[in-house]
């Protein structure tokens, strides 16, 4: 079988460890955009004090 | 019944989550907004504060970009300022002296058309648009040779346009200035 069962046919069992998860929330999710952000944000701070700001007039 | 309470509490928690991450979004847009806005005004980078006019018709003609009157002139008042044209493809002067840990008014505007002048090693970045005088407040802290490339495509030679800025000590600077109205130092 090629195709994966739709959410209907799916056993009542895996639909409720489905919702259980995301009810847990997108703990990882969040963790790699932060990261990702974080990484980002702290650059443009870098540039900003340490390039920017001492060539100022 | 129990299976559907736990679908919408998983959606529930969802829309929280992404509530809270574009809240976390504006603020920090809100905060590199903010901190741009304020070295803006607080040391007046950028936009400038008034518009002038140039007419490039009759730049070398008429009025204070003809051509005796660029270069580098210390003002009745003490005020150092720098006139400058950008053209196609060479700024006048090529070579432009100030004195270091100075306030100096750099004044210039474009004969053809826009040109972006840009001195390295400092954040002075200008757009010279025909019509429009480009005024902008710079202080060079220390003597030394920068170079000054037009920022802005201006045409097939625009590769070629450079030109120099050299920051000399106060003294060389008055020395300089003794002897003559302009200088530059294509002089």
């Amino acid at each position: 079988m090629i195709n994966s069962p739709s959410p209907e046919n799916a056993p009542h069992g895996d639909e409720a460890k489905i919702d259980e998860i995301v009810r847990a929330g997108p703990e990882g999710a969040i963790a790699v955009a932060g990261i990702a952000t974080a990484i980002v944000v702290a650059l443009w701070f870098a540039f900003y004090l340490l390039v920017f700001l001492p060539r100022s007039p | 019944m129990s299976s559907e309470t736990d679908h919408h509490a998983g959606e529930a928690v969802a829309a929280r989550i992404e509530r809270r991450w574009a809240t976390l979004s504006i603020v920090i847009v809100g905060v590199l907004v903010g901190m741009a806005t304020f070295i803006g005004i607080h040391q007046v980078t950028m936009p400038q504060g008034r518009v002038e006019l140039a007419n490039p018709k009759t730049l070398h003609l008429t009025g204070e970009f003809v051509e005796s009157n660029l270069g580098t002139a210390v003002e009745a008042d003490g005020s150092v300022v720098v006139r400058a044209i950008g053209q196609q493809y060479s700024f006048t002067p090529q070579c432009i002296v100030v004195p270091a840990d100075t306030p100096v008014t750099l004044r210039a505007t474009s004969a053809d058309v826009v040109h972006g002048l840009l001195i390295e090693r400092t954040n002075i970045n200008l757009m010279l648009v025909p019509g429009y005088v480009s005024e902008l407040p710079v202080r060079f802290s220390t003597p030394g040779e920068h170079v000054m490339p037009c920022q802005e495509f201006c045409g097939i030679g625009h590769q070629g346009m450079w030109g120099r800025v050299k920051v000399v000590e106060k003294s060389a600077f008055s020395g300089m200035m003794a002897s003559r109205r302009r200088i530059s130092c294509v002089d």
